[in-house]
């Protein structure tokens, strides 16, 4: 096609933004080269993977529709898609005018239709394939979305056969819980349950190994457990559908078995960004794509930025690819550093660097040789880092409140320096996030958290500030969410008659279903009360149309009963983040209907009011039971973006790719003591759920078991999540914490500075000035 | 120090033909609430309908590929249990996605007309397709200029279109198997002048009646327009494929006026009388006598087949101007979502945010919005479910 050299002179020209020699090491690399690219943050992975897709294309010839590139999230794919194709195009049209290429070099490359390059999350891609090459005779298989998938483990796996209360069962999933009873309930062993089925795949687990290798004491639990996964596979099937674990696991048997050679034959390069989350299953997968590829293999990520352990990812499949890679294809990947850091200040880079070298042992997980990042050439040295710790966390969120208020609404926030951190005249909150490690408002005994008491302290300030936190409350705690959930259930189970008929109902479903009730009878009973609220639900509550010459229909879709009800609540159908709670009542109903018999409702036949109940008892167990429970709740992929006008609240996890001038980390808010309950958020003494879930089943796995300890894994992940945090600001980076946590205080806690052996590394010289 | 703007998302939006563009025409806070924010509708007719005849048509073809590909052709019409069996395989599939046809009529109708199109239109359709369900994608430069910049909240110059052809046929005018073939008859005849020897036409399927000329009768979108320029656009989308022959015209093949129901017939009358539709009975004609005396409760009459595919086929061609005219009024739609996703963003609300359409009764009748959308008035609170005693 085109020489490289006028490739990049055009993109140079273009973009006005030359690659870094490193960045061009990964641009150049020939199409049957494999990378193995170890990008820290901020360093351009995504443009250095769009530009190697462009030069593939426009210098090797390689056809987009030759060339497959996936990574983590949809949100991240859609970024390098868009990348690719915007930046692709803008080159075209400049090689359009380039009279020193060819004429017949130009048309051939006016004829190449970039869009046809694959891009996606690995799920999609397996989706597509399981659709678009198919067998003949077999159907696409319906996918089963995290509702359905929920629903269908808890009434065909747990509630079964009452197996959430077999003694066994609950003493094997309370070990996995982590021993306390805090917060385990049905909608947790739900979840531990599915992280169990989907371990067993990610892992490629030896299932009958697991299960025949019990000791006496967890036998019997196993195989309850099996019982359950069995179920829940078992519903799945006989309904054509398969859960995001299964629809992997199937595309993985039909590479195997030699199937797909159409859409193999055509891959000629697969490129997979974010590869530190990868587990072994969607590693294999990749493997049999890049044999098809003939190794040309490149995969790039930052094992310092490994958080998704909890999804089953196994970072060591990344910081140990060049061996795994070797393996398979008997070479070495070219291994490439990106470390120049094109967004933050020197300061941050600088406090980032130290953090992640603070904790010895963190070092020997880390890939081997790993540089640290180094700023970029135009970086300012930056407002130092900012520390506010305060005795408790009233005063805490008073003056934190105070800065944001003062920096995006008032005339600036003076510092110790005499420095003023003003906003931008055309900024807004949008410039700014809390992150934490947990958005939640309450803790797990009903205290009020930092993210709650910013958001009052927020809201009492002229003029007042919303905040923005879809995820702040468990769902089913949330008043609006209660008060809906309440009017529903009233209006199709008035005084709880049916209810107490559903069998198996957990007594938390049951007592959530009381709150709910009694809120909504009070919010009716208030003088207040939106006019006309109460005669729809009693005309539901009676199934009377309160209509001459009428009579109530036979069978009713719940969604009339929601939308109807949704009239009288603006916060559900105005406001961005009530329409996040909306659509998580509407994405259960849309399960019900395509699991339950009554496909999602309300049946009214006075001749056969066994019929009418069983409706009720299947929407009260299968609809709004899931949601009580808090086995289904606000997903990730339903925030789309964040409201400018407010101040958005996060998780780290959250937070992930993303970047924000000003970034305030939660070091340890809730952290007054060195009580064990919140260890594992700063000082952990054992591991959590995906450390114990490793260690229950890896040595049924050709990964073998951990070769660290649960509690030197838990820390390391701990040094992750926070080095992500530190490293999402791009100008001022302000930690918050309670002045116990503070460097070298009573709290031991390794967000702020303390490594694994328990020695604060930052107490002698603070990293950061104090406001 | 001041701070800087949180830099915006970089992303080409995706906008496909029909979920996001047709749907925004319809109603943009009803596009809002069902497609951004993915509430299900709870009376989802149209859907089941448009994808159970979708479905039907694709799983039919695929049968009969399959067979050819074997040596064997084995052209409908087929035997009622065949039939049943795709039908029901449709069924269960949609079932599985929460597409229900909620009543017994709506499925009894639904399958009268798959059982039709795939026996009188299959024969003829089947032996031209080259490629079904084939995806579009293309880029076109975001009409920045139409997007206030308060509202300009990503970081792109381009969309991405999105669209999904039903099918594509491969015509060879040479080819004597295909002398006698009905649809390209038609097609020939409909085209300004006579096409090249080998060309393609798309086919797009509506799983609804003709649309009446353009936008005559109703206040709302004219359809009549905006499906051609759906047409066009997949044109321009399909000339970029390598396998591509030049795309002389597009079909629109509304596939109800195969199996035309009382209402249908009803509304036939009506559009006749009132010069709302383009094909109509010949003078004096046979057809012209059936529709004259036949009455709202007689059962429905037997059409000849030349006339229900008439009314079934509308043919557009494809030229570099049409195409452009489609791409500009796509383009402003595009900015138009684009400034209500903005406004969202920024204010922080979705009622004021969103444009909408209060024109097509029916549009909103059928909307679950209704009761709280501010333009629409008919209907300011939520009935309760009631039938006739």
């Amino acid at each position: 096609m085109i020489s490289y050299k006028s490739f990049i002179k055009t993109y140079i020209k273009a973009r006005k933004f030359p690659p870094n020699k490193d960045q061009e090491n990964i641009i150049q690399a020939g199409p049957g080269d494999s990378l193995f690219v170890v990008a820290g943050p901020g360093t351009g992975k995504t443009a250095s993977i769009a530009l190697r897709i462009l030069k593939l294309i426009f210098v090797d010839g390689i056809p987009p529709q030759g060339i497959l590139a996936t990574t983590f999230t949809v949100k991240a794919a859609a970024e390098l898609r868009s990348r690719v194709l915007g930046w692709g195009f803008q080159l075209l049209e400049e090689f359009s005018k380039d009279k020193s290429i060819p004429s017949v070099t130009r048309e051939k490359l006016a004829k190449i239709d970039i869009n046809q390059i694959i891009t996606g999350t690995i799920d999609s891609i397996c989706q597509q394939l399981l659709s678009e090459f198919r067998d003949p005779g077999t159907q696409p298989p319906v996918m089963a979305d995290e509702y359905v998938s929920k629903t269908l483990l808890l009434r065909e796996g747990l509630l079964t056969g009452g197996r959430y209360n077999d003694v066994d069962l609950d003493n094997f999933l309370l070990d996995l819980h982590g021993g306390s009873r805090w917060g385990y309930h049905i909608g947790s062993k739900n979840n531990l349950m599915k992280s169990l089925w989907e371990r067993r795949y990610q892992d490629q687990v030896k299932w009958s190994s697991f299960l025949s290798s019990a000791p006496p004491t967890e036998g019997t639990a196993r195989q309850v457990a099996d019982y359950v996964l069995s179920d829940y596979h078992s519903a799945l099937t006989t309904r054509g559908m398969v859960d995001y674990t299964l629809l992997e696991q199937e595309v993985l048997s039909r590479l195997t078995s030699g199937k797909f050679t159409e859409f193999s034959e055509r891959i000629q390069v697969i490129l997979v960004d974010e590869y530190q989350d990868t587990n072994l299953l969607q590693e294999s997968i990749y493997f049999e794509f890049a044999k098809a590829c003939k190794g040309a293999f490149t995969v790039v990520g930052d094992d310092d930025q490994s958080l998704y352990r909890f999804r089953g990812a196994t970072v060591e499949l990344f910081s140990d690819f060049d061996n795994r890679y070797n393996s398979h294809f008997g070479s070495h990947p070219t291994k490439i550093f990106l470390t120049t850091n094109y967004r933050s200040t020197q300061n941050i880079i600088s406090f980032t660097n130290s953090y992640a070298t603070l904790d010895t042992s963190y070092q020997s997980v880390r890939v081997s040789a790993k540089p640290p990042l180094a700023h970029g050439p135009t970086a300012p040295q930056g407002t130092p880092i900012l520390g506010m710790f305060r005795d408790n966390v009233d005063d805490l969120a008073e003056d934190l409140g105070d800065f944001i208020h003062q920096i995006f609404r008032g005339s600036g926030y003076l510092l110790p320096d005499g420095n003023t951190i003003q906003r931008n005249a055309n900024g807004d909150l949008g410039d700014c996030a809390l992150l934490c490690s947990s958005p939640a408002e309450y803790s797990s005994g009903g205290n009020e958290r930092l993210p709650f008491l910013v958001r009052e302290n927020l809201r009492s300030r002229t003029p007042a500030i919303e905040v923005f936190n879809p995820r702040g409350q468990d769902m089913e705690r949330i008043e609006l969410v209660e008060i809906f959930g309440g009017l529903l259930l009233e209006c199709l189970d008035p005084g709880g008659v049916i209810e107490t008929t559903v069998s198996g109902l957990p007594q938390d479903m049951t007592n959530t279903f009381q709150r709910w009730r009694d809120q909504a009878i009070d919010f009716v009973s208030d003088p207040a009360v939106p006019p006309g609220l109460e005669d729809l639900a009693v005309g539901w509550a009676d199934r009377d149309p309160n209509k001459l010459g009428h009579k109530w229909p036979e069978s009713v879709p719940l969604l009339d009963l929601i939308y109807g009800l949704v009239h009288f609540f603006p916060a559900l159908h105005d406001d961005p983040e009530g329409q996040i709670y909306l659509e998580v009542f509407t994405r259960q109903v849309s399960a019900c209907e395509q699991i339950g018999k009554f496909s999602g409702r309300v049946v009214t036949d006075p001749s056969n009011p066994g019929l009418s109940d069983a409706s009720v008892k299947e929407l009260i167990r299968d609809f709004l039971g899931p949601i009580a429970g808090g086995v289904v709740s606000v997903n990730e992929d339903l925030m789309e973006a964040f409201p400018r006008d407010r101040f958005c609240i996060i998780s780290t996890h959250q937070s992930k790719g993303l970047e924000f001038p000003l970034t305030i980390v939660d070091v340890g808010s809730d952290f007054k003591t060195n009580h064990g309950a919140h260890a594992f958020k700063r000082f952990p003494k054992k591991g959590s759920l995906p450390h114990i879930l490793e260690d229950l089943l890896r040595p049924f796995t050709s990964l073998h078991a951990p070769s660290r300890s649960v509690t030197d894994r838990a820390f390391d992940d701990l040094y992750r999540q926070f080095f992500v945090a530190f490293s999402r600001p791009e100008q001022v980076l302000l930690l918050v914490g309670h002045t116990k946590t503070f460097p070298g205080g009573k709290v031991s806690n390794v967000a702020t500075g303390w490594d694994r052996d328990d020695v604060c590394q930052w107490a002698g010289a603070l990293p950061f000035i104090q406001i | 120090m001041q701070l800087s703007i949180r830099p915006k998302v970089y992303s080409l939006p995706p906008y496909s033909l029909t979920g996001d563009l047709l749907g925004f025409i319809r109603c943009g806070l009803q596009y809002r609430y069902t497609r951004i924010g993915q509430l299900p509708a709870s009376r989802p007719v149209q859907m089941w309908f448009g994808q159970f005849i979708h479905g039907i048509l694709e799983e039919s073809f695929r049968r009969f590929d399959e067979e050819r590909k074997k040596g064997t052709i084995n052209l409908p019409p087929w035997p009622d249990s065949e039939l049943d069996d795709i039908c029901d395989l449709i069924q269960k599939r949609l079932a599985a996605q929460g597409l229900f046809p909620w009543t017994l009529e709506l499925e009894k109708q639904g399958r009268a007309r798959a059982k039709t199109a795939i026996n009188e239109l299959g024969p003829e359709l089947f032996p031209l397709i080259h490629r079904a369900e084939v995806r579009l994608t293309g880029a076109r430069a975001l009409p920045l200029a139409k997007i206030p910049v308060p509202y300009q909240f990503r970081e792109a110059d381009r969309y991405e279109m999105v669209g999904v052809i039903d099918v594509i046929t491969h015509v060879q005018l040479s080819d004597p198997l295909l002398k006698k073939n009905k649809l390209v008859k038609k097609i020939v005849a409909a085209l300004p002048k006579h096409p090249p020897d080998k060309f393609e036409i798309i086919i797009d399927y509506k799983g609804m009646r003709r649309s009446t000329i353009s936008g005559k009768g109703g206040t709302g979108p004219n359809y009549w327009k905006i499906y051609d320029w759906q047409v066009q656009t997949y044109a321009h989308l399909r000339r970029s494929h390598e396998d591509s022959l030049p795309v002389v015209a597009g079909i629109i093949l509304y596939v109800n006026e195969l199996h035309p129901t009382r209402r249908d017939l009803t509304e036939l009358k009506k559009e006749i009388s009132s010069k709302l539709t383009d094909v109509v009975p010949d003078s004096g004609s046979k057809i012209e006598d059936i529709l004259d005396k036949w009455k709202r409760r007689d059962p429905v009459p037997s059409l000849p087949f030349d006339f229900r595919l008439d009314r079934a086929l509308k043919v557009v061609t494809i030229s570099d101007a049409s195409i452009d005219t489609a791409l500009n009024k796509f383009d402003n739609i595009v900015a138009t979502i684009e400034i209500c996703r903005g406004k969202e963003l920024q204010h922080g609300r979705v009622l004021s945010s969103w444009d909408k359409n209060a024109t097509d009764g029916g549009t909103c009748a059928s909307c679950d919005s209704r009761t709280f959308c501010p333009d629409y008035t008919k209907e300011n609170s939520p009935k309760l479910p009631a039938v006739k005693i």
